[in-house]
């Protein structure tokens, strides 16, 4: 039987494929690439100051961090205090291997994620065997080894840094210090939306669903055989890949590397930023992300307390964590389910109120 | 030859005294709070601040005249103190009134702390003078006895450390094997509910171990900066890594066990200090890397013996 539509049908189809894909899960993802790349492109015609822009690269570097540290804390129940070890890993390999190595940037970009994801195995394999409360621990120790390391090796410069002066070619985008406008951002968004779409499909896949029933019980988990061994060594490996993805990343941005930056704080303040958005939600994680290094870069640089204690700033995450974990474990994103829910019971309770008026009391 | 050792020893045996007191601190709480206080560190350098910000601005400064001797024990009971109090607070007001109380969430809080500790120091004591006292005539006498194969050199302060930390570590064995708040800590280790059921106040033995705890790991902190006597916020960051894996190279299933991990594990140091600088890689000399060559043993270690050299194997009921 041949279907024929008119003209009105047809318009009708196409709205409701437009809707659908509305709510669609890639869609806000999309969409929010499309603003972003959007900002850099108006930005660099005048039209927006380029300190507005320039701290979003460093924010969004350090999302895609917290985006396996999602997967991580909210879904395998794992904490690593190795996070800043592997940025820093990353960001030195990056640069090492394109300045004195002289790789292509590209390969460079591969051969490092390769050898971080054989120290992450390593690492992982020696820690989860025992319990997983261990990896904080060890990953802990590793951090203070790459740190020792970063400080004493003439490969990463020592203290005086890596800087990478003559720029960086990178996927077709070049990147120098000299540019007020930095292509890399461009590079930086594609990764998030991809790693984005990576993490939701995790997290939705039979992958994710394990992750989560092992942190909710071990006992149930592996009752149901589920290798304990092998999902939280794989939800480890993910974090470790996406820390040392968003340390190239930063390092291809920023082209300098210094062994302070990759400390303890860094490690923490990423937990505070996924801690603090709502450990289940990439929505929630973006949000903690802009609260904790966002907020720091934009609003806190300009009042003078902040500009005289430099450390100041810490506190402020420090003390979001423990509230946040004593009083409202769902973080900042189940804050507006919960609005939405008075608003609704609010509301509710309006109209009856008011048919009460109109009609009487129901007896 | 044998001098060189000796003398080394007496290295590694002063580095153990405070890696000692903060390793038992760490599995203290590990046995009553079964989680992994990573806040540690962070409690015994608030301790040490106190210490230093109370004797250098208002000791000094009240009481010119008054024994040094006596000023300096009252600085460091202060800091002892306030480090008690701030570990009881934290087990009373933070975890236990949180929401969710496992594991992962005690962990997570203690990361707060530290967090929240990084900032504060730095900020309420900003450009303070930041030398630890120390007791003079005892601490910063160094002594040479000589034999007929070499000089031994003694630095004062080393011994005492030693003896501090032996003699405090003792009394804390003492009190586990005898006591009622030992014989607490011991049932609540081995299983916390039954603990419970058979009397045992486990609420207040777990704040008395986190208070306990706070106070040993400032002793130590108090025992580790009298060595190079300015103090930082980083100064026990170094120290609470050594002490997580000492306890666990030495096991946490025991209480003796994470003691001589945190003895190794600066023999170690000592030995690899020793002998790295021989051995090149690449043209680059190896003795700058001797802390990682340490790291790299334990994790070894830790590979072949998962539950530490001297752990039991605990056998768990679903």
């Amino acid at each position: 039987m041949k279907l024929t539509y008119d003209k009105k049908q047809e318009k009708h189809i196409w709205l409701t494929k437009l809707t659908q894909f509305s709510k669609h899960p890639y869609f806000p993802i999309l969409l929010l690439g499309f603003v972003l790349i959007l900002l850099q492109v108006i930005g660099s015609t005048g039209v927006i100051k380029p300190s507005v822009l320039n701290f979003l690269s460093p924010v969004l570097t350090r999302y895609i961090v917290a985006l396996g540290f999602l997967m991580l804390l909210g879904y395998a129940g794992l904490a690593s205090l190795g996070t800043a070890g592997f940025m820093g890993l990353g960001a030195y390999l990056v640069g090492y291997l394109f300045e004195t190595a002289g790789v292509s940037a590209e390969m460079a970009f591969i051969i490092g994620l390769i050898l971080s994801l054989v120290l992450g195995t390593i690492v992982g394999f020696i820690s989860l065997r025992i319990e997983g409360m261990y990896l904080a621990i060890v990953t802990l120790g590793l951090s203070e080894i790459l740190k020792n390391f970063f400080q004493n090796s003439p490969l990463t410069g020592g203290a005086m840094g890596m800087n990478l002066e003559a720029g960086i070619k990178f996927l077709g985008t070049f990147s120098s210090n000299t540019l007020t406008y930095n292509p890399v951002y461009y590079i930086i968004v594609i990764f998030m939306i991809v790693l984005m779409i990576w993490t939701i499909n995790i997290i939705k896949s039979p992958t994710g669903r394990a992750f989560l029933s092992i942190k909710n019980s071990t006992s149930a988990a592996q009752a149901m055989g589920i290798s304990l061994l092998k999902y939280r060594l794989s939800a480890f490996l993910l974090a470790t890949l996406f820390a040392v993805t968003g340390g190239m990343l930063t390092m291809i941005r920023s082209l300098t590397a210094y062994p302070a930056t990759w400390g303890i704080d860094l490690s923490l303040n990423v937990l505070a930023a996924v801690v603090i958005g709502g450990t289940k939600s990439i929505w929630g994680v973006l949000i903690g992300t802009f609260i904790i290094f966002g907020m720091k870069d934009l609003i806190l640089v300009k009042i003078p307390f902040f500009q005289t204690y430099k450390n100041a700033h810490l506190m402020f995450s420090g003390a979001l964590i423990i509230l946040v974990v004593m009083f409202y474990p769902g973080g900042v994103i189940k804050l507006f389910t919960d609005l939405k829910a008075l608003v609704i019971k609010g509301y509710n309770k309006l109209i009856t109120v008011w048919k009460e008026y109109r009609y009487g009391k129901d007896i | 030859m044998a001098i060189d050792i000796i003398n080394r020893l007496i290295l590694a045996l002063a580095d153990a005294a405070p890696l000692a007191l903060v390793t038992l601190a760490i599995v203290l709480i590990f046995r009553t709070s079964f989680t992994t206080n990573f806040a540690q560190g962070m409690i015994a350098t608030t301790g040490a601040y106190i210490v230093t910000i109370l004797y250098n601005r208002y000791l000094l400064v009240n009481f010119p005249e008054g024994n040094v001797f006596i000023l300096t024990i009252f600085a460091f009971l202060s800091g002892i103190i306030v480090a008690f109090l701030f570990g009881v607070f934290i087990d009373v007001i933070l975890i236990r009134k949180s929401k969710f109380s496992n594991a992962l969430t005690k962990q997570m809080i203690t990361m707060g702390i530290v967090l929240f500790v990084m900032g504060l120091l730095p900020t309420l004591f900003y450009k303070a003078e930041l030398n630890m006292p120390t007791i003079p005539y005892f601490f910063t006498k160094t002594s040479v006895i000589q034999t007929a194969m070499g000089n031994i050199v003694v630095q004062h302060n080393h011994i005492y450390s030693i003896v501090v930390a032996a003699v405090v570590i003792s009394i804390v064995f003492v009190m586990l094997k005898f006591t009622k708040w030992g014989l607490g800590v011991r049932s609540t280790a081995a299983n916390e509910k039954v603990a419970g059921m058979m009397g045992v106040n486990t609420k207040f033995i777990t704040a008395m171990s986190w208070g306990i705890a706070g106070g040993l790991g400032t002793l130590g902190a108090i025992l580790y900066a009298s060595y190079n006597q300015t103090i930082g916020v980083p100064l026990m960051i170094e120290m609470q890594v050594n002490g997580f894996l000492a306890a666990i190279l030495g096991g946490f299933s025991t209480f003796f066990g994470p003691i001589i991990g945190a003895i190794i594990i600066p023999v170690l140091n000592q030995i690899s200090f020793f002998l790295m600088p021989n051995f090149q890689i690449g043209g680059q000399n190896l003795g700058v890397y001797y802390k990682v060559i340490v790291y790299l043993i334990i994790l070894i270690i830790i590979l072949i013996k998962p539950i530490g050299l001297f752990g039991k194997k605990i056998a768990k009921k679903v």
